[in-house]
C-alpha cells in the first residue's frame, strides 16, 4: 500500500514537470523531425530524414570493425501470414516501431527485442490489393505512431500503448483503393503539423492525388490531384486546378487517368516543398490517350502550406511501358562548376537517373543506370526522352482479328530499372547508391483476354533476364560526372533498399537472405549475414546506449514472385518469413 | 427459387469451415479423387460469383441477387447440399480470378469455391491455367448498344458518335472500341463512368443518346429503365461474343461433369431461359459456340 502511494506521488510529479515543457518526455517534436537526419539516437522518418537521403552519421561500425558485426536480437512477426516485408523501421526513445505484412504494427524494446505491443488492423473481407499485402513503414509525431492499411485507412495509435486514437479513410477499398506507403510528417506555418499521404491501387480503380491531414486530429486540410484538369481543395473548398483541361489528355479520360502516388513522398525543409512521384497513366494502352498525360509518370512538388502544385517534371511523357514515376526524389546539394545547386535526384523505372533543380523542377542531367535500354535513345537537353517509336507496344484494337500482333522486347521491364526499394546518398562520398535490376520484357497484344467474365483487349507482359549471371545490380552513381563508380552484381533481383553510413559502408539486403555491407568507395563486400529469408526492406542504423545498431526487416515477397515471369520461377524456392533483425558489435570490440 | 438471405451466408461459411476440418480426418486420396463425394459429405457447395456484377451477381437489401446466384442455387440443390456463396472481387484478369476463386483462394485466407460461375468457356484459359477445368457453358454474351430508337440506324456503324454522346464503363472492351472508332474521332463524345449502371443512368437522364457494354447488362438495364430504346449490335471488328460457363479444379472433373449434366437439364427444361428472362436478358444457347 505504501509503495502504491509513493508511486502515485511520483506520477503526479512527472505529469506536472511535463506540463511545463512543450512535449512529454519521449515525444517527437517538429524540431526532432526536421533534425532526424543528423540525430543518431533515433530514426523518426521514412528515409532517415524527411529529405530521404538514408545516410547515418554513425561510424562505430566502419570498414575496419564491420567484420565483427553480430546479431543482437531478432523479433518474429508471428501469425500464420507472412508474404513480403518491405517495411523500414523507426526508433524513438528506446522503442523500435516496425510494420509487417497484412497491416500489422509492432512496438519492440530496442535494447532487448522484447515485444511491447502489437496492433493488427482488422481488414475487411473482399479487399484485393494489387501487388502483395505489404506495408513500407510508419510515421511518428508527438505521442502518436501512424500507419496506413491495405483497406486504405490511415490509423493513428498511441505510441506507448498501441491503442487507436483516430482512424480516417483515405478512400474506399471497394473502389480498388489501398495504401502501403509510410506517411510523411510535415510541419507547416499555417496549419500546424500535417500528415501527408498518397493513394495506391489497381489501374482503373485509382486516380492519383496527394493529401494532407492534421497530424493531431486527422482532419483533412488539402488535396492535390495529380492529373491535369482536376481541382485541388483546401479545407473542403475548391482552390486551383492541376494544369488545364485537355491540354495533355483527350476527352474526359483525365478523370480516370491513373497516376497513383503509391510510394509516398519526401519533404525538403530548405525549399519548403513536398515531393511525390506519380504512377503510370490509364488505360495502359497508350494509343488510347494521345498526349503527354500529365502529371502521370512524373515527379511533382507541392507547397504543404496550401496544397498548390509548384512544379512537375515528367520522366516518361505518354508512357506506354508501365513505367511508374513513383520513385523517391531525394534532395541533395550538387557541387558542380564551383557552384552549389539545390538539387534533387531520382532513379526512374524507365532506367534513367535524373538530377533536377529542386526549387523549380528544371532539368539538370540524366544518365542511364541500367544496360541496354531499348525504349529511348537517350534524354534530350530539355529532359524529354528521345523515343524509339518502334519499341512502343502496339495498339491492340488494331489486331482485333484475333492475331497476337508483333512482339516487342523492351528494357527495362515494367518492374523497372528501379522499383520501390529506396536508394541512399552519402554525405561523405557524394555518391548515390542505387539498387537496380537488369531485365527486360516481351510485350504482345492479347486479343483473347478476359476481365471480370468478359472479353477485353489486353497485353501480355513477360519478364526475361538480360544477363546469365545476374539481375540485381547495386550501383554507386556520381551525380556530378554522371558516371557509375562501382557495381555489385546479384543473381536475384534487388528489392530491398539501401543505407549509407559515415563509417564508409553501404548496407543492402538480397532475396537470397543476405544483409551485406559494402565498402562505399569500391563496392567490395566486407561483411554479410544470412537472415534465413529474403530481404526486401531498407536497413536502418541508430545509436542505442552508446552502441551503433543496424536493423533490417526480413521476409521474402512483394511484386517479383507475383509478376516476375521467368524471374519468378528462379526465385520460387526462397522461403517466406517475417522478422526484424538487429546487429551490433560485441561490447569488447565496440570499446576498442 | 427465392433468394438466399445474406445472414444465411455467415452461417454457411461457418458450416463450410467445419466441414474443411472434417475433411482432414479422411484419407487424402479418397477425398481428392472424388470431389463430388467431398462436396456431398461437406453438405455445402461453395460457389464463387463476382462481386457487384449486375445482372449476374450482386447484393441488394442484404440479399444476393442475380442470374449466376439463381443458377448456383439450382446446382447446389441438384447436388443435394446447401449453397455457400463466395463473392469475389474481380482482379486484373481471368487468370488472377481463377487463382483466387477456384484453385488457391485469396491471400487473405478465403477458401476458393468448389466451382466458379461466369468463366468464359475458352480452351485457351485451360491451356494457361493447368489447375482449372472448364465445364457446363450456359450462355453466350457479347457487346450491345442501347440507343435512342430514332438514331438506331446511324448507331450500327458507330458513325452516330462522331456527333452524339455515348456512355461506357471505363476500362472495358466496349470503352476501348468506342474511343478507337474512326481513328479516335469519336473519343471526345465518349463519356466514362465507373460501372455500366451509371452509364445507363446517363442514358436515362438524357445526358447521352446511347450506352454500350456487355449485352446482358445493357439489355437488363435498358429494359428496367423508362426511356425508350433500341438494342443494336454494332459491327466493330472486335470479337463480338464469348460463351460463359463454369470452372472447377482440374482434379475435380467429376464435379464438373455432374454440374455440366445438371446445366443441360436446366437448359432442356427451359429453366435457364426463365432465369435469364427474370433479369431482362435474352438467353442464348452456347450450343455450337466456338
Amino acid at each position: 500500500m505504501l509503495a502504491r502511494i509513493r508511486f502515485g506521488a511520483v506520477s503526479i510529479f512527472a505529469l506536472a514537470a511535463a506540463a511545463t515543457f512543450p512535449a512529454h518526455a519521449g515525444e517527437v517534436t517538429d524540431d526532432m523531425i526536421l533534425k532526424d537526419a543528423v540525430t543518431p539516437t533515433s530514426v523518426l522518418t521514412y528515409g532517415l530524414g524527411t529529405q530521404g537521403q538514408r545516410f547515418s552519421p554513425l561510424k562505430q561500425i566502419n570498414r575496419d570493425t564491420v567484420k565483427n558485426l553480430v546479431p543482437a536480437w531478432s523479433f518474429s512477426f508471428g501469425g500464420e501470414k507472412q508474404r513480403g516485408q518491405e517495411s523500414q523501421a523507426l526508433v524513438n526513445d528506446g522503442v523500435v516501431y516496425v510494420t509487417g505484412s497484412y497491416s500489422r504494427l509492432y512496438a519492440i524494446d530496442a535494447k532487448t527485442g522484447e515485444k511491447l505491443w502489437q496492433y493488427d488492423a482488422r481488414l475487411p473481407e473482399g479487399i484485393l490489393p494489387c501487388c502483395d499485402v505489404v506495408n513500407r513503414g510508419a510515421a511518428l509525431w508527438k505521442d502518436k505512431v501512424y500507419f496506413a492499411t491495405l483497406d486504405a485507412q490511415l490509423v493513428a495509435l498511441n505510441a506507448k500503448t498501441g491503442k487507436p486514437v483516430w482512424k480516417k479513410a483515405i478512400d474506399d477499398f471497394q473502389g480498388g483503393y489501398s495504401e502501403t506507403a509510410a506517411p510523411l510528417v510535415v510541419p507547416t506555418k499555417t496549419n500546424g503539423t500535417l500528415i501527408v499521404t498518397g493513394v495506391s491501387g489497381g489501374e482503373f480503380g485509382v486516380v492519383g492525388r496527394v493529401e494532407a491531414r492534421s497530424a493531431e486530429t486527422g482532419e483533412k486540410v488539402w488535396v492535390r490531384p495529380v492529373l491535369e484538369g482536376m481541382m485541388g481543395t483546401y479545407k473542403g473548398q475548391e482552390t486551383t486546378m492541376t494544369g488545364k483541361v485537355n491540354e495533355t489528355w483527350p476527352g474526359d479520360m483525365y478523370k480516370f487517368g491513373g497516376g497513383a502516388t503509391w510510394l509516398g513522398g519526401t519533404f525538403d525543409p530548405e525549399t519548403g516543398l513536398v515531393y511525390f512521384g506519380t504512377g503510370n497513366p490509364a488505360p495502359w494502352n497508350s494509343h488510347m490517350r494521345p498526349g503527354d498525360n500529365k502529371w502521370t509518370s512524373s515527379r511533382i512538388a507541392i507547397d504543404p502550406e496550401n496544397g498548390d502544385l509548384k512544379w512537375g517534371f515528367q520522366t516518361t511523357p505518354h508512357d506506354g511501358w508501365d513505367f511508374d514515376g513513383v520513385n523517391e526524389f531525394i534532395a541533395f546539394d550538387l557541387n558542380k562548376d564551383g557552384k552549389t545547386i539545390k538539387a534533387g535526384a531520382t532513379a526512374d523505372r524507365n532506367g534513367f537517373f535524373y538530377v533536377l533543380d529542386r526549387t523549380d523542377g528544371k532539368f539538370i542531367s540524366a544518365m542511364p543506370f541500367v544496360s541496354k535500354i531499348t525504349w529511348a535513345k537517350g534524354i534530350d537537353a530539355s529532359g524529354r526522352p528521345i523515343y524509339n517509336d518502334d519499341n512502343r507496344p502496339g495498339d491492340p484494337t488494331k489486331s482485333a482479328d484475333g492475331k497476337e500482333g508483333a512482339e516487342v522486347f523492351s528494357v527495362p521491364s515494367f518492374l523497372g530499372g528501379k522499383n520501390q526499394m529506396p536508394m541512399a546518398y552519402s554525405n561523405d562520398t557524394h555518391l548515390f547508391y542505387v539498387p537496380s535490376n537488369e531485365w527486360g520484357m516481351n510485350i504482345h497484344n492479347e486479343p483473347v483476354a478476359y476481365k471480370k467474365g468478359a472479353a477485353y483487349l489486353g497485353a501480355g507482359f513477360t519478364i526475361h533476364t538480360i544477363f546469365d549471371d545476374h539481375i540485381g545490380s547495386l550501383k554507386a552513381v556520381d551525380p556530378v560526372s554522371n558516371k557509375i563508380v562501382w557495381e555489385y552484381k546479384n543473381k536475384a533481383p534487388l528489392w530491398g533498399g539501401v543505407l549509407a553510413t559515415a563509417g564508409g559502408l553501404v548496407f543492402a539486403g538480397t532475396p537470397e537472405g543476405y544483409l551485406k555491407a559494402f565498402d562505399d568507395k569500391t563496392g567490395e563486400v566486407v561483411w554479410q549475414f544470412n537472415v534465413g529469408t529474403g530481404i526486401v526492406a531498407p536497413p536502418i542504423s541508430w545509436e542505442q546506449d552508446g552502441q551503433q545498431m543496424i536493423g533490417v526487416t526480413a521476409g521474402w515477397g512483394g511484386a517479383v514472385p507475383l509478376w516476375g515471369g521467368d524471374v519468378a520461377k528462379q526465385v520460387k524456392d526462397i522461403n517466406q518469413g517475417g522478422s526484424f533483425w538487429v546487429f551490433k558489435l560485441p561490447q569488447k570490440t565496440a570499446s576498442n | 427459387m427465392g433468394n438466399p438471405h445474406i445472414s444465411r451466408f455467415a452461417l454457411r461459411r461457418r458450416l463450410s469451415a467445419l466441414s474443411v476440418a472434417a475433411l482432414c480426418l479422411f484419407a487424402v486420396d479418397t477425398v481428392w479423387a472424388r470431389p463430388l463425394e467431398a462436396v456431398r459429405s461437406a453438405g455445402a457447395l461453395r460457389v464463387t460469383v463476382y462481386t457487384n456484377y449486375r445482372p449476374y451477381s450482386w447484393i441488394e437489401g442484404g440479399r444476393a441477387m442475380g442470374i449466376d446466384v439463381e443458377i448456383a442455387e439450382a446446382l447446389a440443390k441438384a447436388v443435394g447440399v446447401n449453397l455457400d456463396l463466395f463473392s469475389l472481387r474481380a482482379d486484373d484478369d481471368i487468370n488472377d480470378d481463377l487463382r483466387n476463386g477456384v484453385w488457391r483462394g485469396t491471400v487473405f485466407g478465403a477458401a476458393p469455391g468448389d466451382v466458379m460461375m461466369h468463366v468464359p468457356y475458352d480452351k485457351a484459359i485451360e491451356a494457361k491455367n493447368d489447375r482449372v477445368a472448364l465445364a457446363g457453358p450456359y450462355h453466350v454474351d457479347g457487346l450491345a448498344l442501347a440507343v435512342d430508337p430514332a438514331k438506331a440506324a446511324q448507331a450500327l456503324d458507330l458513325s452516330l458518335f462522331l456527333t452524339e454522346k455515348v456512355a461506357v464503363d471505363v476500362g472495358t472492351l466496349g470503352d476501348l472500341i468506342m474511343i478507337s472508332a474512326y481513328d479516335q474521332k469519336t473519343l471526345p463524345n465518349v463519356v466514362h463512368f465507373r460501372g455500366i449502371e451509371r452509364a445507363s443512368q446517363a442514358f436515362e437522364s438524357g445526358e447521352v443518346v446511347a450506352f454500350y457494354g456487355e449485352a446482358s447488362a445493357v439489355q437488363s438495364l435498358a429494359r428496367a429503365g423508362a426511356r425508350p430504346f433500341a438494342i443494336v449490335y454494332p459491327k466493330t471488328g472486335a470479337r463480338q461474343e464469348w460463351p460463359i460457363g463454369l470452372a472447377v479444379r482440374s482434379d475435380s472433373k467429376d464435379l464438373g461433369d455432374f454440374l455440366e449434366g445438371e446445366m443441360h437439364r436446366l437448359e432442356s427444361s427451359g429453366e435457364l431461359k426463365r432465369i435469364f428472362a427474370r433479369y431482362g436478358v435474352d438467353w442464348r444457347t452456347p450450343d455450337g459456340a466456338p
